[in-house]
């Protein structure tokens, strides 16, 4: 199924897709994945990370099977196709809300992190402003700006791995032992964890459409992607099961940062603060396309979307408003962040399922001669 | 046009002084660096924290004389005396640069948890600074001179340094430590730094044995701190043993042999059999080098082997002194639990292994293999 469509030379490569997912996917989690995964199925973590891994491919292969059908539209198109125009209409709403709440929770957390590792004095309107800007900056750009941007600052997850890699120094395998004693419960409980964290494959529901090239290229590349990132997040994960004790894994919420901050280079001292400002690009990343696709649905909603570029610079104050509202409160954003979290596995994962069993029910798909809306 | 582009890089780079921060601003001119810390217990329960602060003092030739000044609080917790402390001072007290923290003898009885936790709080403290127990009370470690040339922080931190290097306490930080602290299956254990006298430390006394977060009042000797290192197959840059391997010969001096362990394979393998019963079979190979042997004569395969045995022999025997004497006082610095953990899961679980610990069975051997002797024979 060869795809033809072209909006203002906004389309990416397959090649840029791959980074696209890959940098949306690492974001805030990496810090706490390791925290989060072995409060729920303790040394069995990295298994939970391995099967969260598997649950994002099947999700992905269901949003590829939902959008192929659909090869021109956004989901923010395909809704009112699938629902009707009303009820399509609100879901789209509330896919927009959630692409605007993911974002929000990106700047909050990664406010939290930053005021609590690197810079206690400065306010947190300050830290998240920045954030909004650059955000903001770049997504009034096409997405094959954000595309290059994105394949470009991939270049740094190298040096994530290899800052990772140096824990092992320290590493105590015999913490990974027994296998599989957490049980099949605590595992998969520990997966949905993960998966919180592994989440932002669903931008595909948007930029499907803007993907050069055959769709089964599509499938390999945000596969590729998820499998890298799984990888990652598993090995980040051993690193620090390995590097902390059980009893000390319970207290450090952000181990992979704890741990960096104990070495000691002869040139350097914090190697954390090294690590954050690099992670901050991965955080950066996953705010924009978040910014991004909320102004294709508000474009949309405004039957404008062509132009989403107009509506950046709003939706920038808005989230950057909405993630002013839990204030300092690490007990609000932690709430915050599981609502989000189930809104995530409903609309990334949820929906799309149901959208793809309508789809094939009612036997709804794109009419085979290109109908450019646009 | 380029003129231009050098307009727009000197706009840019200018930008560029824009985006320092205001409010996180730690300068180097307002902060008081502290490099050592000792925490006492006073007879009220309260912490007694003492610091010692260098100074420059200003003399006549205009050349500046390094001086320390000691200062120590009494408060509730470490963090308040900090502050009381940072009250005396004309600048902020920073211990970010900390080196070594010393815990006094009456500090380490408690709990040492509560102590340091204002450590691992902070996310500018320094996580690799390390941790002694001083034999006696540790505002005097800390308020002691240094030897000529060097601060006290700098001289404590070296010492450490030094007996890490040979051998005689494992490489440690405070990160090291929480992680087993907060372990199930393993205890740690912390250098030791003999009492003050004459206003200088002797040197290192040993290694303070930990029950959990508390000191057991038991140590290690040097000597036996070398070996444990060899058993816990962790040896350092240098490990080095001193050991009587006759009784009669004289002078005496021809009694002795100093060996230089060139690899340590050590191994732990934990039987366990129908009746429940623990043994722990702990293997240790050594290939030493022979670096001093009075009594000369070590050119034939005969003697050599006689040594080995003799060596094997002796050492093997202070292992089984140093596991007993673990075993005594409740603490597993070799982290057997962790492996009945990891290997024998159902047993664990059974178990409390704080009772059950003492009354295991351990096997232990310690065989040594002299492969080099030096530049003689």
């Amino acid at each position: 199924m060869e795809k033809t469509m072209n909006v203002n030379g906004s389309d990416i490569t397959q090649q840029q897709l791959f980074f696209l997912v890959l940098q949306t996917q690492i974001g805030v989690g990496v810090l706490s994945l390791a925290f989060n995964v072995f409060n729920t199925a303790e040394q069995d973590g990295w298994i939970s990370t391995l099967i969260a891994g598997l649950a994002i491919q099947v999700a992905i292969i269901i949003i590829w099977m939902m959008a192929r059908r659909f090869p021109s539209s956004t989901i923010f198109d395909i809704l009112p196709q699938l629902l009707g125009k009303w009820i399509g209409n609100v879901v789209n709403l509330g896919y927009l809300i959630y692409f605007i709440m993911t974002a929000a929770l990106v700047l909050a957390i990664n406010d939290q992190i930053i005021k609590n590792w690197v810079l206690p004095e400065t306010p947190s309107w300050v830290i998240s402003l920045l954030m909004t800007i650059t955000g903001v900056y770049i997504c009034t750009g096409s997405l094959r700006i954000l595309a290059r941007f994105y394949s470009f600052v991939s270049l740094l997850l190298i040096v994530l791995f290899l800052l990772t890699t140096y824990g092992l120094k320290d590493a105590e395998f015999l913490n990974l032992l027994p296998v599989g004693e957490a049980g099949g419960i605590k595992i998969i409980t520990g997966a949905k964890e993960a998966m919180v964290s592994i989440l932002g494959f669903e931008l595909l529901l948007v930029i499907y459409p803007f993907v050069k090239g055959k769709s089964s290229g599509i499938l390999k590349k945000a596969s590729w992607a998820n499998l890298l990132v799984t990888l990652f997040y598993t090995y980040t994960v051993v690193v620090s099961l390995a590097y902390f004790s059980p009893g000390e894994l319970k207290l450090v919420p952000e181990p992979i940062i704890y741990m960096l901050k104990t070495f000691e280079f002869n040139v350097l001292d914090r190697v954390d603060l090294v690590f954050l400002s690099i992670w901050e690009v991965s955080v950066a990343t996953s705010f924009m396309i978040y910014l991004f696709i909320a102004s294709k649905g508000l474009a949309h909603f405004f039957h404008q979307s062509e132009h989403h570029n107009k509506f950046v610079p709003w939706l920038g104050g808005l989230v950057f408003i909405a993630s002013l509202i839990p204030g300092n409160n690490e007990l609000v954003i932690k709430a915050f962040s599981e609502y989000v979290s189930y809104l995530g596995l409903i609309f990334a994962v949820g929906l799309p399922a149901f959208l793809l069993i309508i789809s094939y029910l009612f036997r709804k798909k794109e009419p085979e001669v290109m109908v450019n809306d646009n | 046009m380029i003129t231009k582009r050098l307009g727009q890089a000197v706009l840019l780079l200018s930008c560029l002084l824009l985006t320092t921060g205001c409010w996180d601003q730690r300068l180097f001119k307002d902060a008081q660096l502290i490099f050592s810390t000792g925490a006492d217990l006073t007879e009220s329960g309260k912490i007694n924290t003492t610091v010692s602060i260098p100074y420059v003092q200003k003399s006549e030739q205009g050349v500046g004389e390094e001086s320390v000044q000691i200062v120590s609080a009494r408060a509730d917790t470490p963090r308040e005396a900090r502050m009381k402390i940072d009250e005396k001072m004309p600048r902020r007290l920073d211990a970010s640069k900390m080196k070594v923290i010393v815990l006094g003898k009456e500090v380490a009885e408690q709990k040492i948890y509560p102590v340091l936790d204002v450590f691992y709080r902070n996310p500018n403290s320094n996580m690799s600074a390390k941790v002694a127990v001083a034999e006696d009370s540790a505002e005097d470690v800390i308020s002691m001179k240094g030897t000529e040339q060097q601060k006290i922080s700098e001289y404590l931190s070296r010492l450490l340094e030094g007996a890490e290097t040979s051998s005689i306490i494992p490489q440690q930080d405070v990160q090291l430590v929480t992680s087993i602290m907060f372990d199930p299956g393993q205890d740690f254990m912390l250098p030791l730094l003999s009492s003050v006298e004459g206003g200088s430390i002797k040197n290192i006394k040993g290694l303070a044995i930990f029950n959990g977060q508390t000191y057991t009042g038991e140590i290690l000797t040097p000597e036996e701190g070398v070996l444990f290192q060899l058993l816990d197959n962790n040896k350092g840059r240098r490990a080095r043993l001193t050991k009587k391997i006759s009784k009669d010969r004289n002078p005496k001096i021809l009694n002795y042999i100093t060996i230089d362990v060139n690899n340590v394979d050590s191994r732990i393998d934990i039987v366990i059999d129908k009746d429940r019963n623990i043994t722990v079979n702990l293997n240790t190979d050594l290939t030493v080098k022979a670096i001093e042997y009075p009594k000369d004569q070590l050119n034939t395969e005969k003697e050599i082997n006689k040594l080995n045995k003799e060596l094997s022999q002796n050492l093997t025997k202070e292992a089984e002194e140093i596991i007993q004497k673990l075993q005594d006082v409740n603490s597993d610095p070799l982290g057997i639990g962790k492996r009945m953990i990891a290997f024998h899961h159902d047993t664990w679980e059974s178990l409390d292994w704080k009772e059950a610990y003492p009354d295991i069975t351990f096997n232990t051997e310690v065989n040594v293999e002299i492969v080099q002797r030096g530049i003689i024979h």
